[in-house]
């Protein structure tokens, strides 16, 4: 063993090639002003791409209580950034996917077949699907279970009861281990359920009733979606699409408009603002219409959920812009091309001045924010933890109900039992929305204060935000069986924040009840 | 200063600092040997660690790039198994093939965070540094450090000044654009 001494001459010497590999990646990370690897040249400016509305699906046919429609997922080649193909898998081929409409008691079936490569062209993994129907008390084999699959060259159909009030849900894929991948390759759509409530109501319809998918993404040099999770933290791209366009600019009408929000975004936080200052009128939550519009100058919007928002442009002169903003939430990465989202150009007076008010009262009846606390039968309690390098709910992970046999659960609330959940999150260095499957549920507080205003609607998707603990209320009606709550962070939700419950003892067991079957081209719905 | 660290020398380093190491007047800090002793220690207890480092690396890779796994797995065994050879003591031949080796990783390591590796999950952009690959880098600078220290005095200038002449390239790469 040698005993002779380091010589400040040895250090100096080494020091260059330290002060390299040390100093020059953080280097990188400081100077990038997005996280794209493709020229800023390729980028086009913000607002000057149209905005698009995702097409509408047309039914393969229909008979007296249902409507059939058949989708194909596939990947194309599509044009995110202007003159630039990029590889996306869609429903039926299109990103975002097509638009489901269905009316409260009419059941809607839809033949999801997997069209998909059999390996993913460059992450090269295997694009299994399962689809959710995210704010649809399905069945449980209907549900999108994680672990009931559809792999390339099978297909499974899905049936969707639409016995619930009126709201804005979205259907993506939830298939285990890998629905960060396939929603960020494009596997999402809407689905606009109504009722004769909504639809007696004053409010914008048609077209003024206008979905908005919002979704941040990143590109390598040549193009191509990139992927970069931090180790499973969470995906925070410098591009911003709304409905799979950048930094859109859309032409508005002097008068109110509808637009159901939907942050699609895998691990993006947003919290918008009006670049007028005006306020927003938030009339709808996850579940469905509040029970008075709700006027808010910000809303804080995590992953998955949805807000239906009302914006008057009537107070505004032809010619002036209007810019949707996002201020940022903590915890998720901007970048100087996060901070705007799209525009809103005033164009013209407006062309149909019917539905175009926000009444007092929406919903008399909303069904879960109707419970009280004294009808809660249990209370229960969940942590979202990271330990390990592995994210759980209470410590249980995906894997650990896989290796049970699916049996194990960490709640078994009666049909129709109501429950309060309490989620806390002790972390400061990450937030949590919590997707509890199958229920509506009303937000009582968030540490003991009351929720925010954008809240006060029905939900089923909670922000747990840092070092907070969030007390819901939800009853478990609709359906039996086991159904998943998890991380809608989907990084958190892949590996491995996700876990189950299950309502009553009886229900279909959604692994086995409707598998997914090899498909034949030609097979008749 | 020099008085300490002249004594710190006297007792712990036996063998003679190479010639122009300290200045006559004995007042150039720069020549002063620092008052680590056991070189070798230091090597094989550096090496050990980010050997160890690369073992648990290859379990997070396992998964899903099973090449960086075997990689890692091959690079935790032999910088290991290097740290149980630098305890032996060593050859200069050995101590060289191990200090090129060190230098080649440290390299490699700044080209996948600042070019990128054009394969596996981070094929289309650098990877972000991370604590588990600096604690490596450091570990690997530490024991290239204390393994020149190992060399006869003509070859530990040698390998000084080829180390210096990587680094400096890598710093003119960076200038002229090439990395980063």
């Amino acid at each position: 063993m040698s005993t002779r001494a380091v010589s400040r001459r040895d250090l100096l010497k080494v020091s260059a090639l330290g002060a390299a590999a040390l100093a020059l990646p953080f280097e990188r990370v400081v100077r990038a002003k997005g996280i794209s690897r493709i020229a800023e040249s390729k980028l086009p400016k913000p607002f000057t791409v149209p905005f698009v509305v995702p097409p509408v699906a047309k039914p393969i046919r229909s008979d007296a209580t249902t409507d059939y429609y058949q989708m194909s997922m596939r990947q194309v080649q599509a044009e995110i950034l202007p003159g630039v193909g990029t590889d996306l898998f869609g429903y039926d081929g299109q990103v975002p996917g097509p638009t489901i409409m269905a009316s409260q008691g009419r059941q809607v079936v839809v033949r999801h077949v997997n069209g998909l490569p059999a390996k993913h062209p460059r992450w090269s993994y295997t694009p299994w699907t399962s689809v959710h129907l995210h704010g649809s008390a399905s069945l449980p084999q209907y549900d999108g279970y994680a672990s009931d699959i559809t792999q390339p060259g099978q297909y499974k159909d899905y049936v969707y009861p639409n016995m619930q009030p009126a709201r804005t849900l979205w259907y993506h894929d939830h298939g285990a281990a890998h629905t960060a991948e396939n929603a960020y390759m494009g596997l999402a759509a809407m689905y606009q359920l109504t009722d004769a409530q909504e639809r007696g109501l004053p409010i914008p319809t048609g077209r003024y009733d206008v979905p908005l998918i919002l979704s941040d993404k990143m590109f390598t040099a040549d193009g191509q979606l990139m992927y970069e999770d931090k180790s499973h933290s969470g995906l925070w791209g410098d591009v911003i699409t709304m409905n799979g366009k950048p930094w859109p600019r859309m032409p508005v009408e002097r008068r109110k408009y509808r637009f159901r929000i939907l942050n699609a975004s895998l691990s993006r936080g947003f919290r918008y603002k009006l670049s007028t200052g005006e306020p927003m009128t938030v009339i709808a939550t996850d579940g469905g219409l509040m029970g008075a519009p709700q006027q808010v100058s910000e809303i804080r919007h995590g992953m998955a959920e949805r807000y239906d928002i009302v914006i008057d442009f009537a107070k505004y002169k032809i010619g002036q812009r209007v810019v949707l903003q996002n201020l940022g939430v903590k915890n998720s990465t901007d970048y100087d091309t996060t901070k705007q989202i799209m525009a809103f150009d005033v164009a013209a007076e407006p062309t149909d001045g019917t539905k175009n008010e926000v009444p007092s009262v929406l919903n008399p009846n909303p069904s879960a924010m109707g419970l009280t606390e004294s009808m809660s039968t249990a209370t229960r309690k969940l942590e979202v933890i990271r330990g390990n390098g592995e994210w759980s709910v209470n410590g249980v992970t995906w894997e650990q109900i896989v290796a049970s046999g699916y049996r194990k659960v960490i709640a078994n609330p009666a049909k129709d039992a109501v429950e309060v959940w309490e989620i806390t999150n002790k972390s400061g260095g990450w937030f949590h929305p919590v997707h509890i499957h199958l229920v509506d549920f009303k937000i009582l507080s968030r540490n003991g204060k009351p929720p925010r205003p954008e809240e006060l609607g029905p939900k089923d998707v909670v922000y747990v935000g840092e070092n907070e603990t969030v007390r819901l209320l939800m009853k478990f009606e609709h359906q039996t069986g086991r159904y998943m709550v998890h991380c809608h962070n989907l990084p958190h939700e892949d590996h491995d924040m996700m876990t189950q419950f299950e309502v009553g003892t009886a229900g279909p067991d959604p692994m086995t009840a409707a598998p997914a079957l090899p498909w034949t081209a030609g097979l008749k719905l | 200063m020099t008085d300490r660290t002249t004594a710190a020398r006297a007792v712990v380093d036996p063998h003679p600092a190479h010639p122009g190491d300290v200045d006559e007047d004995g007042s150039s800090a720069l020549r002063s040997p620092v008052p680590t002793v056991t070189a070798g220690l230091v090597a094989a207890g550096a090496v050990t660690v980010a050997g160890v480092l690369h073992l648990l690396a290859a379990l997070e890779h396992v998964q899903h790039q099973m090449t960086f796994a075997v990689f890692f797995i091959v690079v935790g065994l032999v910088q290991t198994g290097a740290g149980a050879g630098l305890r032996r003591g060593s050859t200069p031949l050995r101590v060289g093939l191990g200090l090129a080796a060190l230098v080649g990783l440290v390299v490699l390591y700044v080209y996948s965070r600042t070019i990128g590796l054009q394969i596996g999950p981070h094929a289309d952009r650098p990877e972000d540094p991370d604590f588990l690959g600096i604690t490596v880098v450091v570990c690997e600078l530490a024991t290239i450090a204390a393994m020149i220290t190992l060399l006869p005095d003509r070859l530990r200038s040698v390998a000084g000044n080829a180390v210096l002449v990587v680094g400096i390239g890598v710093w003119v790469l960076w200038a002229t654009g090439v990395v980063g």
